[in-house]
């Protein structure tokens, strides 16, 4: 059989087709309004989550600085959260940045255009994750430094050395046993697994139309 | 807006129909895809420009929106309204053509861009319309599309 003969055979499937009942406007209509559900709909829905959650953390930031709630004598006390407004103000800027640069279509894009923007996307995406979990973690961890200079005023050198590094061992206890439960992966355990499957699979694709290229 | 939408979707039916055959087996993973295209297609619509040719703008979506599908995220996902619906994606079998079985079968067998690749050649397209939706080279869809009916010639013979 040749593949002369098989175009013909796929240009009678072709007029069949056009042939067949009338998608109604209803149907269209009910098809539009339920959201999307895509994968790139997904990750841009998790971007709007991290701005949600970056802004809310800086505004407790704000809050510590000006408002002073814990009665902070030096300024020096305000350093672990000026270091983590600037983390957070970092990585605000990266992510919003980002996110109006995908926020643009890439569905009408050429194929390869397309993958390699989905590429960007999860290697992005990724590193966003990660920000996210250090400005996390350096919370928990850098914060008790601002209780200090109260400690060793109250408690003098070892007790208030002391106070201090027990809630910082157990952020960092915490955070290890957290990490070794898979508390981090669990969270997203299933959609990891798919998206890692997806992500090689564009990856694949899309070396080879670069093979092509080539 | 919608009346005009919804003639483009049945004015171009047969592409989306043939893409979600294309990159989908089971007849609710067809719909969920038809689906998903025509929402993105509905998104993207604002965004068309007059001068671009409307059938290669619904390849460019319907073959992307099917490397990304819908498979890997669950079933069950079609809503309520459209399954209840008799909307159905015309099976290949209307045709009542041995052929058309025997190539949709070989087309299985290649990988998802070459799939692409040879809907588009089997559609007609130039050279020129299958660089503008694949993104890549004149040269180069000639080589690829010569490995893929290599490709295709040797599976169907040895089927």
């Amino acid at each position: 059989m040749e593949l002369e003969e098989l175009k013909t055979a796929w240009g009678l499937y072709d007029k069949k087709i056009m042939s067949t009942q009338t998608i109604t406007q209803k149907l269209i209509e009910s098809m539009i309004k339920e959201r999307s559900v895509s994968r790139v709909e997904r990750l841009k829905k998790q971007y709007f989550g991290f701005f949600i959650l970056l802004i809310i953390e800086a505004g407790f930031m704000l809050a510590i600085l000006f408002g002073n709630p814990f009665d902070f004598k030096y300024q020096i006390q305000f350093l672990p959260f000026l270091l983590l407004l600037m983390g957070i103000i970092v990585a605000f800027i990266n992510i919003t940045q980002y996110y109006e640069k995908i926020n643009t279509p890439l569905v009408d894009k050429n194929i390869g255009a397309f993958l390699k923007g989905i590429l960007d996307f999860y290697e992005k995406n990724k590193t966003y994750e990660k920000w996210f979990g250090i400005i996390l973690f350096s919370i928990g961890f850098l914060v008790p430094l601002s209780f200090l200079p109260p400690k060793l005023e109250k408690y003098g050198i070892q007790k208030g050395l002391l106070d201090t590094a027990i809630p910082m061992i157990i952020s960092l206890v915490l955070y290890f046993l957290a990490f070794k439960m898979g508390a981090f992966k669990k969270r997203h355990k299933e959609n990891f697994k798919s998206d890692l499957e997806e992500y090689n699979e564009l990856k694949s694709m899309s070396s080879e139309l670069s093979e092509s290229v080539n | 807006m919608e009346r005009e939408f919804t003639e483009l979707v049945n004015n171009h039916k047969g592409i989306i129909y043939k893409v979600c055959h294309l990159y989908c087996l089971e007849s609710e993973d067809r719909k969920d895809l038809f689906q998903e295209i025509v929402i993105q297609l509905w998104k993207a619509y604002p965004s068309f420009r007059k001068e671009a040719k409307l059938s290669t703008w619904i390849y460019k979506i319907a073959l992307n929106t099917a490397l990304t599908s819908l498979k890997k995220e669950g079933k069950n996902k079609l809503s309520k309204s459209i399954s209840e619906t008799d909307f159905e994606i015309p099976a290949l079998e209307i045709t009542e053509n041995e052929q058309v079985n025997i190539l949709y079968q070989a087309i299985q067998q290649l990988t998802e861009v070459e799939k692409a690749i040879i809907m588009l050649y089997l559609d007609e397209k130039n050279y020129d319309e299958i660089t503008d939706i694949i993104g890549i080279s004149k040269t180069n869809v000639g080589v690829k599309l010569n490995r893929i009916k290599q490709k295709l010639s040797k599976i169907i013979k040895n089927n």
